[in-house]
């Protein structure tokens, strides 16, 4: 009869050099696929416009034109043409500018609704999941109770609550959207929460004393956080889109801020005589949502396990 | 020897992958004859279900690709056969049962109506004569009250019973082989001894050819009349079950039996074959067992092939038989 | 089946009296004075301000005009719009079959082009067929539906003269473009769940045994693929139409159909709050009435459900 072996851990480890984890793993399957990158190349292309807007635009400031948004009334609405590319605005603003302008805006709502979003539906999802019982079906419940009516009522609802339409500011829109997300974060983030609660590392954290905070910090957290990092990425697509119908039904960011629902707003009216005017702030709105979905969907697919 | 039903020759199937091309399963030859029942033992990954799925007709072509032999049911060759002819073999002629009754069954539908589905699609029943056979062919296999069972789903019934359903859409028009992939490992053990009597039964009655994957020697010990083993997609041994009980020869069928814990006898430490199976992309050019097995030498580098023992129709793939070296277990 | 029918209508009992509650809650924080609102800058003389505040119980403490305010609810009556001065019911039945009809005609749409798409997706997988589609459905899910209103009248209507861009009056015909411009948007994403759900079923073990059974490939894909694959989609479709209901208020805009959408924006800009209070509540108890038949809709599919 042959000794008893020792299991060689060296060996063990030499097996998978790699180390592989969830994480590591997604990397790997993200950075092959040429549509992660289409679509981080345009998020970064509108974050950049939001955050540095002079990099895509160079106004040079004179002494009629101090904005540097080459405002002439007398060349108002103008199409495309080599010295405003995008032809100019009623008031015969640079159209180029404004919409590149536009996306600051629209992104930093977008981002902001959606922290507000993740955040609530994170926490009061950890609650409910975690705790269950008494907890979760009043969350759960409040939670089908706003399902119920449909988003865009609700956000006008919530708007009108809120404001009138002069005192409207842009922290309003971006509350009122936020607070109508929450519902669907909880529900998802509330069900992954209940899947890794089960897992046996959990039960191991609790068996050696670790706080509730904690576990649900550091060990649950972590681990449901997936599907719900991908749904925010999705929603913040939806959400660009969602403020400019705010702002096209008149309900959304004040009249004065450069927005690309104002300005398509604006331009409905005259699409027949200039028609430039719909289709430049439509086309970067729409570039600008698809690239969140399309780097949701890349997400998604990066942590499906499936492909493994 | 009775003319045999179902003949495998040189049978080799691979997998055109990403990662390479996976032997599945390498030069497997085998005969089945009417009323045989023959056991194919081996490892998850061994080829095993892939080469029946092959004689189905089951494996999804695009990756799999049949890389050479013939598989012959009576004077039909099956490979490149054209898929109408297929479909009235797999059925009528051959049929097969799986792993899990639960994920094989459709969800939606009542049992009963996919078992009437064989007499409806095949032979063109009326539904009252479809259903009227299959409420028979329930009580033949052994579900209580067929008649209300007969409209119920499959999450209704349980294990035991959902595998005898499946056995019995199987048997529904009497063909004259049964492929049974790991029909018991889902299930209790007492339920285990049930279904493999009913197919003991059924093979009595019908004298029916049988063929039994599994990894489970006990299972192979009380029906098989011969075994074959595979491993790494290639077949190590074969033979007639019960000498094949009492002495094997290939050092991995010794490992097996070895495994096996013991009721009767001194407590010892459970035995288990060291190492792993080797990665069935990249299949060593000598013997596939030769890095885990006790009885290595030199002559190993090079691929054994299967070399007759005695003189029944035993064989074995290791440079090492015919030389007096299996001990009795 | 009936008891599970039971079930959920008792489920959804607090979510109803949770979701009118908010509902409540939120409009009577409006700011601004209803009644005021609707004499703009004249003065009201106190007895009518005393009738009014009499009719719609604004003296009363909250809790006790939510109650009122359910008591009639369950009488059907929505009581009265304060702009109009009508009964909102009769408003109602001018207004809803528009919007019905809008929802309808727009879930057909999606189904019609759906299905198939999704269908002949999943048979191609990984073709160039395939990934054109799964890009352009991406791309129209990230259209606003206000922006393809725009464009679709723009087009369509003007340029092209060959649909109505507005009002009723053509009958059915008038609500064709509307269903299109809605229908696209939820067209792409019911036609990636179905290539999706179908992509699943592909792998299910019982189409093997469906093969091992000698049955045609064709039997395999209708029979036993399809009606399983069918049953999420088939499930949202019957959620999209309820969703609907309330949410054509953007379509309605662009188009000026006069339905529950033109009238609910027309309210919060008339701070017409009963009438805000009465079209929510209405959407709300739709979208129950219509989550509970799309959970029969699903039990009546799925056997599985049933037995829960």
């Amino acid at each position: 009869m042959t000794e008893p072996k020792t299991v060689d851990l060296e060996a063990v480890a030499a097996i998978d050099p790699a180390r592989r984890t969830f994480w590591g793993d997604a990397w790997r399957i993200l950075r092959r696929r040429w549509l992660f990158w289409v679509s981080l190349f345009l998020i970064v292309t509108f974050v950049g416009m939001a955050i540095v807007p002079g990099l895509y635009v160079w106004p040079s400031p004179g002494p009629d034109d101090p904005s540097g948004l080459y405002c002439f009334l007398a060349d108002a609405r103008q199409g495309p043409s080599s010295e405003h590319w995008f032809g100019t605005d009623v008031q015969g603003c640079d159209y180029y500018a404004q919409v590149t302008y536009g996306a600051r805006v629209s992104l930093v709502v977008a981002l902001f609704a959606t922290m507000i979003t993740v955040v609530v539906g994170i926490v009061l999802g950890s609650l409910a999941g975690y705790y269950g019982g008494a907890l979760d079906s009043v969350i759960s419940r409040t939670a089908d109770g706003f399902f119920a009516l449909p988003y865009l009522v609700g956000a006008i609802i919530v708007l009108s609550a809120l404001t009138t339409q002069e005192g409207r500011e842009i922290w309003h829109v971006t509350v009122a959207i936020g607070f109508l997300g929450w519902p669907s974060v909880v529900r998802l983030y509330r069900s992954t929460v209940l899947q890794v609660k089960g897992l046996e590392y959990v039960q191991a954290a609790k068996a050696l004393g670790a706080g509730d905070g904690r576990i649900i910090f550091r060990h649950i957290l972590p681990n449901a956080i997936a599907p719900t990092l991908v749904y925010s990425t999705i929603s913040m697509g939806g959400i660009i889109s969602v403020e400019a119908t705010l702002s096209f039904l008149g309900i959304g960011l004040p009249i004065d801020s450069i927005s690309w629902g104002n300005m398509i707003s604006e331009a409905g009216t005259r699409i027949q005589q200039s028609p430039h005017l719909l289709f430049f702030p439509s086309a970067y709105l729409i570039f600008a949502s698809l690239g969140f979905v399309l780097m949701g969907e890349q997400l998604r697919e990066a942590f499906d396990p499936r492909f493994r | 020897m009775a003319v045999p039903l179902l003949v495998v020759e040189d049978l080799s199937v691979e997998f055109h992958t990403d990662e390479g091309i996976v032997k599945a399963v390498s030069n497997m030859s085998w005969e089945l004859a009417a009323g045989e029942t023959m056991a194919i033992l081996g490892e998850s990954g061994s080829g095993k279900s892939v080469s029946v799925q092959a004689v189905m007709g089951l494996l999804p072509m695009p990756p799999a690709v049949i890389a050479g032999g013939s598989i012959r049911y009576g004077d039909t060759e099956l490979i490149g056969s054209e898929p109408s002819v297929l479909r009235n073999i797999r059925g009528p002629e051959i049929a097969m049962i799986f792993q899990d009754p639960l994920s094989a069954l459709n969800p939606v539908y009542r049992v009963g109506w996919q078992i009437a589905e064989m007499f409806r699609m095949h032979e063109g029943a009326s539904r009252s004569e479809a259903r009227t056979r299959s409420i028979d062919l329930m009580q033949r296999v052994g579900i209580p009250n067929p008649e209300i069972r007969f409209r119920q789903y499959p999450h209704e019934f349980s294990g035991g019973m959902r595998q005898r359903a499946m056995i019995a859409m199987a048997l529904a028009l009497n063909p004259k082989v049964l492929i049974a992939d790991e029909p018991t490992t889902a299930l209790d053990v007492t339920v285990q001894a049930q279904i493999m009597d009913l197919l003991g039964q059924i093979q009595a009655d019908t004298n029916m050819g049988l063929i039994l994957i599994t990894h489970d020697l006990g299972v192979v010990a009380s029906v098989a009349d011969r075994v074959i083993v595979m491993y790494a997609g290639r077949t190590v041994e074969t033979g007639d079950a019960e000498s094949f009980y009492r002495r094997p020869a290939h050092p991995y069928s010794k490992g097996l039996m070895r495994s096996v814990p013991r009721i009767t006898g001194p407590l010892e430490r459970l035995h288990s074959i060291d190492g792993t199976p080797p990665s069935v992309v990249d299949l060593p050019a000598g013997c596939a067992f030769a890095t885990r097995c006790p009885e290595v030498h030199d002559r190993c580098t090079e691929r054994p092939a299967l070399i007759q023992i005695g003189d029944r129709t035993r064989t074995a793939a290791c440079h090492l038989v015919g030389e007096p070296v299996g001990e009795a277990v | 089946m009936f008891r599970y029918f039971i079930r959920r209508l008792l489920q959804l009992i607090p979510v109803f009296f949770i979701s009118t509650f908010l509902i409540f809650l939120v409009i009577r924080i409006i700011p601004g004075d209803p009644i005021q609102a609707q004499f703009g800058e004249r003065r009201i003389p106190d007895n009518l301000r005393e009738a009014y505040v009499e009719r719609y119980h604004f003296n009363e403490p909250l809790w006790k005009q939510y109650f009122l305010y359910m008591k009639d609810i369950f009488q059907f009556d929505l009581g009265d719009s304060i702009a109009n001065q009508r009964p909102i019911n009769e408003i109602f039945r001018e207004s809803l079959p528009r919007t019905a009809t809008l929802a309808t005609m727009s879930v057909f749409f999606i189904a019609l082009f759906s299905i198939p798409l999704g269908i002949f997706s999943a048979r191609k997988k990984d073709t160039f067929a395939d990934n054109s589609f799964l890009v352009i459905t991406l791309i129209m899910l990230s259209i606003p539906p206000f922006v393809l209103g725009l464009l679709a009248q723009l087009f369509v209507g003007v340029k092209w003269g060959i649909l109505p861009v507005s009002g009723v009056e053509d009958g059915l015909k008038s609500y064709i473009l509307p269903s299109l411009v809605i229908a696209t948007s939820l067209m792409a994403v019911d036609a990636r769940l179905m290539r999706t759900t179908l992509l699943d079923t592909f792998r299910e073990d019982y189409l093997r045994t469906a093969r091992a059974k000698g049955l045609t490939e064709r039997r395999v894909f209708t029979v036993h693929a399809l009606r399983n694959a069918l049953i999420p989609v088939v499930t949202v479709l019957a959620i999209d139409l309820g969703a609907l209901l309330g949410g054509t208020i953007v379509t309605e805009s662009v188009f000026n159909i006069p339905g529950i959408g033109f009238r609910i924006t027309r309210a919060v800009v008339q701070r017409d709050t009963t009438m805000i209070t009465g079209v929510s509540i209405f959407l709300v108890m739709a979208y129950l009435f219509i989550n509970l038949i799309v959970d029969m809709i699903y039990a009546w599919l799925d056997p599985r459900i049933r037995y829960d």
